[in-house]
């Protein structure tokens, strides 16, 4: 797992998912710290409670696949060669979904089957959200 | 009776105009747009004196600049609907709103872009500066991406896989809309596939992009504006055409509507939302349906939208398009003027130029003997869903 850099600049609550996840070298989710909700994108407002407290907080990693493509074709340098790559929407035993890439092959990849999420990261505002297959 | 039930029957479209469709244009996104708009009026018998609304594209030109490359000396009323492909029926809904309420009296709802030209742009083309303003591009930037996930094939992917496992959709479920739109394109001058046939055998053979979608459920990049206008149901009795009576609308959003993944029912569409509180505006049921123009932007998104509808259970769209139903001749004539699949990707405006065309009894080959009803929906960004159930006026 050694990846370029994508073009991404986020800003506002999504720069500070990925700074949150930079820092604590783990995947961190937006997590209510008045109602326990696990949030993502994260929002200024939790969905459940409409608490303003929140904080990132560091998750197990433990996972499932919700759905996810196989893609053969790309006009990106940074992808058409890896084609067919798979790409992953993995629901995480706190709740939400994240989209992840994965090494897992094309027929190794099932709706239901039970990943681990790790987080590979580039640099303080970009890590990737890598899905292996659970132990 | 809702509230929203007063506006039934408060509007109608009397104009068309249609620009494209074209794989290469050396005409600006404003000169289709103002082409289309200035054919729509035409169309309807009026000037452009007559317009007091503008409802603009969500993108790449504003009301300001058609108004005054119109020459349309009063404006009254704007709005601007910012859904993407859900927009021209939002456009439709919007007009009939100000109409019936009495602030514009004949409103300009136009699109247009060059879809095909501003991927490919000829070497001495300038590029376009305006884009769109919707929050969903900043987490397609942030999340989707990144992976690879380039544009909509692969953002609508995420679901639409699951959709087909889900609900085992067979290919030929979606194969039957790609080959019926394409058989429907034939009969149709302006539309980019006329001459170019699509078997299932054909569709079948074509690549995947990404699953589940192949090339060929892909609707086809093009260069082309279209435009409607829209008066009082009462004022369009004095014009020329048989007006085409709006019966019943509503827009609807996925929870949550700026993302993708993170919805409790991903396969549900902003369409599913939409679409009862259509049918009972209008008094009408999807059975009553003559024909339906639907929003074609992927196959296995129309097969959906078949299902939000209420014309086939959750995963019982594959059977619902079997056997022809959705062809000319069938019981629910789908997208007769060959749609995004086989026309050209106009934002759906086409869809409503079409059902007008319909209504009026002036469809040419593609004619659905003696139409009286139909409908119209929008698909936009992630998700977006717009309906307008239009009928043939008195």
């Amino acid at each position: 797992m050694s990846s370029i850099k994508p073009r991404v600049q986020p800003d506002d609550l999504d720069l500070a998912f990925y700074q949150a996840t930079a820092e604590a070298g783990q995947l961190c989710l937006q997590h209510c710290e008045d109602c326990g909700q696990w949030t993502h994108p994260a929002r200024y407002y939790c969905p459940a409670c409409s608490s303003e407290n929140f904080a990132f907080r560091p998750i197990s990693g433990a996972a499932e696949v919700h759905s996810f493509t196989v893609s053969h074709f790309s006009v990106e340098s940074a992808w058409k060669d890896r084609v067919p790559y798979v790409t992953i929407v993995a629901e995480t035993e706190e709740g939400p979904r994240l989209v992840a890439r994965t090494e897992l092959a094309p027929d190794a990849v099932a709706i239901g089957q039970r990943i681990r999420l790790k987080a590979e990261v580039i640099d303080p505002e970009f890590s990737y959200v890598w899905a292996e297959r659970a132990a | 009776m809702t509230g929203a039930a007063t506006l039934s029957g408060k509007s109608a479209i009397v104009g068309i105009g249609e620009f494209g469709y074209y794989r290469g244009t050396d005409q600006s996104i404003l000169q289709m747009v103002l082409k289309a708009s200035m054919d729509a009026i035409t169309d309807a018998g009026l000037k452009p004196s007559d317009i007091d609304g503008i409802i603009p594209p969500p993108g790449f030109v504003a009301w300001d600049e058609i108004g005054a490359h119109l020459g349309i000396p009063e404006i009254r009323y704007t709005a601007c609907p910012q859904m993407g492909g859900a927009s021209p029926v939002a456009g439709l809904i919007n007009a009939t709103m100000a109409i019936a309420s009495g602030m514009a009296t004949t409103v300009l709802v136009p699109i247009g872009w060059n879809g095909y030209s501003a991927l490919r742009p000829r070497p001495d083309a300038r590029p376009n500066k305006r884009r769109f303003s919707a929050a969903f591009f900043e987490t397609v930037k942030n999340y989707y991406a990144p992976y690879g996930l380039r544009s909509a094939p692969w953002w609508y992917a995420l679901y639409l896989n699951r959709y087909v496992d889900q609900y085992d959709v067979p290919p030929e479920a979606a194969g039957a809309i790609a080959v019926a739109c394409r058989k429907h394109a034939q009969l149709n001058d302006k539309a980019l596939m006329r001459g170019r046939p699509l078997s299932m055998e054909d569709y079948l053979a074509s690549p995947f992009i990404t699953e589940p979608l192949r090339k060929s459920d892909c609707c086809v990049e093009t260069d082309c504006a279209a435009a409607i206008i829209v008066t009082s149901a009462e004022r369009a009795r004095d014009l020329r055409h048989k007006p085409v009576v709006f019966l019943g609308g509503a827009e609807g959003h996925p929870n949550r509507p700026d993302e993708l993944i993170n919805r409790p029912d991903m396969l549900k569409l902003g369409l599913d939302y939409a679409a009862p509180r259509a049918f009972e505006m209008a008094g009408v049921k999807p059975q009553d349906m003559d024909f339906l123009q639907i929003y074609d932007c992927f196959t296995y998104v129309a097969l959906l939208e078949i299902e939000a509808l209420g014309l086939a259970p959750r995963g019982g769209a594959a059977d619902f398009v079997k056997d022809g139903n959705i062809e000319l001749g069938g019981r629910y004539p789908l997208n007769t003027h060959g749609g995004l699949m086989s026309q050209g990707h106009c934002w759906g405006m086409n869809h409503i130029v079409e059902a007008v065309r319909q209504l009026r009894h002036d469809a040419g080959a593609a004619q659905v003997a003696d139409c009286r009803v139909g409908l119209v929906t929008g698909y936009g960004d992630l998700g977006d869903g717009t309906i307008a159930i239009l009928g043939r006026g008195a």
